[in-house]
């Protein structure tokens, strides 16, 4: 067999894997949302490439091509980082299962550097359009241009397999992975931070003018850009050839050392016997007394040793302070008394319970997969059950607020005892919204999910984002209510009323929805099991 | 009420029947599982469940345990039936069942402990049996290792370990052996028969004829999910005939292997 049919071949039977999986899940929307989603998507980014193609035309090609080496610098940028971001989203293959069948690595390799093509479309679209553009109006030779932009897409396709399969490898390591994340996420609040700060401004100021002295025409963005344009010497040609050599050369051994390293799955190697975050667990759950004790130990430990879990945890009282924080009036006016800034520790305990919906809420049995079976052999009942997860996620929503207080009051933006108790109290009452819409949720619609990848990618996303973004506020609506009335009147007695009529209503309904919960489970329970037994195919990392 | 000897820990009656099933019936859209499959296992027994891919021994084991609701038929485990009374059978059975269903983030002791906490022993005692079973399935090295660190065999270990640790009356077993290694299936064999010995009942299925040949004193082969035989080994397996040449020939069809000419 040559290795073009073993490539087409490893393409094929992903492509049919994914396919049967979303054809025959309900979950989710299947194949409709994830076509949906995709054509919004990259319709967007399509609609750019368009306005590339047109610009030229309109406005002449000169000043497009005086900002080439800027745009080229930016596609790189973007190119980079975007399989960071979205390393373990979706459908990405994993090499390394293949390692089993007579596939040489430079076939795998060849495979791999499609994807890094794939997960650069955006920036393909884009670059097409200006290519288009370039074309249409005339003023480049058509064979510089066309290799300007064939070079640059090879350097930026082998430049980004060999960052992927580097960043991927030291995903492996514990806990790494989650400080990564959070410190690329918080990256991206760098605009607004820059907004906002005028101390951050002057920084900024400070790189850019820094950066001047940078020689852009080295770089293989602005080295291309100069093909591009037909400025680009023999020397300056040989230099972007020998940076893409390197690059793939890079590319190669980093795929290389990937593939042969098999990384073990993610284990503690901390002593089990009695440390003191166990006698803490056991002083927490004490109370509640057996089963739901050990189910709600049993939880918190699942839940903490869980990077998908972590990741939003972090992400909640870090991100969610930084990105909302001046949002509400803080880095600009410290002494505001917008009345959004009274709230502020409220509202980010409510959006870091949106970050943490789809693990802590939605899909409460997805990290447990084919084990959930187990669920319904032992003697307890499926209401403690669900109990003891709403419990557990009391305990770690209830720890989310009390760090974006803490954190809120280091960078001394806020932080005082009664902002923190309104929060407590609030996130209370909304916890028993939530948590009523989760049950519900997570049992019928139930997806087994990998508890070592930090995205949310896999099937059933359609149907649960939307569950998020539209269920979660409606969700919240009532303790929403409350806190605007509660700004809005200066009448105590009329808001301590609103407060007791909305956490009745809660708890009303929350006892309501969690036995109808534990019923529907128990009557659904082949198609639960079957559901939670389910993974997206023999190459897929899910 | 259960009987209370199968909660207790004491030998069952051994003219009594552990479990009990009568016409059942499963069928999952087209494909019938179970076609009026009747069983009956008699307490204190070493069972053996056997029968070729698809036969129906999965769906037998997951409506003994509840996870499946037959269309048709009855089941009753020492005397009560499921799912009616299902709460009060699932106190007195240990499962393994034929997937790894343990909890991977979970620690080995931490796993065990779980389970024996939900079936209701006290968390210091779960513990201290936990560790003891760790150590006699030789996991106690693996104390620190989470559970998605365990490798096949160990993970079957530490499940039997887990269906133990309530000290069950009857045990239902879907190739527990899979996967093992040899010394470490003969540990589980030599438990297994102590608990048979104790006056338990072992309900097993495996495909390795050898085990159950030497381990079960009563056998049945089901296919196309109906029981085609059922007696005890000694019925069973003749001179003439072992245990494995009986199953080829009720299940296999006769049917000869096709000459492939590439092949």
């Amino acid at each position: 067999m040559t290795s073009g049919h073993q490539i087409k071949a490893l393409v094929q039977v992903q492509l049919r894997s994914v396919w049967h999986l979303l054809r025959t899940s309900k979950a989710g929307g299947g194949v409709r949302v994830s076509v949906a989603l995709a054509l919004l998507w990259y319709g967007f980014w399509g609609a750019i490439g368009l306005l590339f193609a047109v610009i030229p035309n309109l406005i002449g090609s000169e000043d497009l091509e005086t900002a080439l080496p800027g745009m080229f610098l930016f596609i790189m940028g973007y190119w980079q980082l975007t399989p960071l971001l979205t390393l373990s989203l979706g459908v990405s293959l994993d090499m390394r299962r293949t390692r089993v069948y007579p596939v040489s690595t430079a076939t795998l390799f060849t495979v791999e550097c499609g994807l890094r093509l794939g997960t650069g479309a955006e920036m393909l679209l884009i670059l097409a359009g200006l290519w288009a553009g370039f074309a249409t109006a005339g003023s480049m030779s058509l064979s510089a241009l066309t290799a300007g932009f064939a070079l640059f897409i090879l350097f930026n396709m082998f430049i980004s397999a060999a960052i992927r399969n580097f960043v991927e490898r030291l995903f492996r390591q514990r806990h790494l992975r989650e400080v990564v994340v959070v410190v690329m996420v918080c990256f991206l609040l760098a605009p607004q931070a820059l907004i906002w700060s005028q101390t951050l401004r002057q920084i900024a100021r400070d790189v850019l003018l820094a950066s001047r002295d940078i020689p852009h025409r080295a770089l293989p963005s602005g080295l291309a850009a100069q093909v591009v344009v037909g400025e680009a010497g023999a020397q300056q040609m040989i230099a972007l050839v020998a940076m893409i050599g390197i690059a793939a050369l890079l590319a190669y051994w980093q795929f290389h050392s990937s593939i042969t390293r098999l990384g073990g799955p993610s284990a503690s190697r901390r002593s089990a016997a009695g440390t003191i975050g166990d006698k803490v667990l056991r002083a927490v759950t004490s109370w509640t007394g057996d089963p739901i004790a050990a189910l709600v130990e049993k939880e918190i430990r699942s839940l903490w040793r869980s990077p998908r879990f972590r990741l939003p945890f972090f992400m909640g009282f870090t991100f969610g302070v930084f990105a909302w924080l001046p949002i509400l009036g803080f880095l600009n006016e410290p002494e505001s008394a917008h009345w959004t800034a009274n709230h502020a520790i409220t509202f980010i305990s409510l959006y870091s319970f949106l970050l943490l919906g789809p693990v802590m809420f939605l899909n409460r049995f997805g990290f447990d997969r084919a084990a959930a079976q187990a669920y319904f052999w032992y003697p307890v009942s499926l209401e403690r059950l669900l109990l003891a997860k709403n419990l557990a996620a009391c305990f770690y929503a209830l720890l989310q607020v009390l760090f974006i207080g803490v954190i809120s009051g280091w960078f001394g933006m806020i932080g005082t005892s009664l902002a923190i108790g309104e929060a407590l109290i609030i996130a209370g009452i909304g916890m028993l919204y939530l948590l009523s819409v989760g049950n519900y949720i997570s049992v019928r619609f139930p997806i087994a999910s990998n508890p070592d990848r930090i995205s949310r990618g896999g099937t059933g996303h359609g149907i649960r984002s939307a569950a998020q973004f539209l269920l979660f506020p409606l969700a919240l609506s009532p303790v929403l209510a409350v806190v605007a009335a509660a700004e809005l009147s200066d009448n105590l007695a009329a808001t301590m009323g609103g407060v007791f009529v909305v956490t009745a209503g809660g708890i009303l309904l929350y006892i309501v929805t969690l036995t109808n919960a534990a019923r529907t489970m128990g009557r659904t329970r082949e198609h639960f099991v079957s559901q939670l037994v389910q993974s997206e195919g023999p190459l897929a990392t899910e | 009420m259960l009987p209370s000897s199968a909660t207790n820990g004491q030998p069952t009656d051994p003219s009594s029947e552990a479990i009990r099933i009568e016409s059942l019936s499963k069928r999952f859209g087209e494909t019938v599982a179970l076609d009026g499959l009747s069983l009956s296992v008699p307490s204190g027994s070493f069972f053996g469940f056997l029968g070729p891919n698809g036969a129906g021994k999965t769906t037998t084991i997951q409506n003994l345990t509840g996870l499946l609701e037959a269309d048709t038929g009855k089941v009753e485990v020492f005397g009560l039936p499921i799912p009616e009374q299902a709460h009060a059978v699932k106190q007195a059975i240990g499962v393994v069942p034929d997937e790894s269903v343990l909890f991977d983030r979970l620690r080995g002791l931490e796993f065990l402990e779980f389970v024996g906490r939900m079936y209701g022993l006290e968390g210091a005692m779960a513990l201290s049996r936990g560790r003891e079973l760790m150590e006699l399935f030789e996991l106690d090295t693996e104390t620190s290792t989470l559970i998605a660190g365990y490798s096949k065999g160990m993970r079957k270990r530490l499940a039997l370990a887990a269906a133990l640790i309530h000290r069950p009356q009857l045990f239902l077993l879907d190739e527990p052996f899979e996967g093992v290694d040899p010394v470490g299936a003969r540990l589980m064999k030599d438990i297994l028969v102590q608990q048979v010995e104790r006056g338990a009942t072992v309900f097993l299925t495996s495909h390795v004829l050898e085990v159950v040949e030497r381990l079960c004193d009563r056998v049945a082969i089901i296919d196309h999910g109906r029981v085609v035989v059922e007696g005890s080994i000694a019925e069973l397996s003749t001179v003439e005939e072992t245990l494995e040449d009986l199953f080829v020939r009720l299940v296999g069809g006769g049917r000869e292997a096709l000459q492939l000419d590439w092949l």
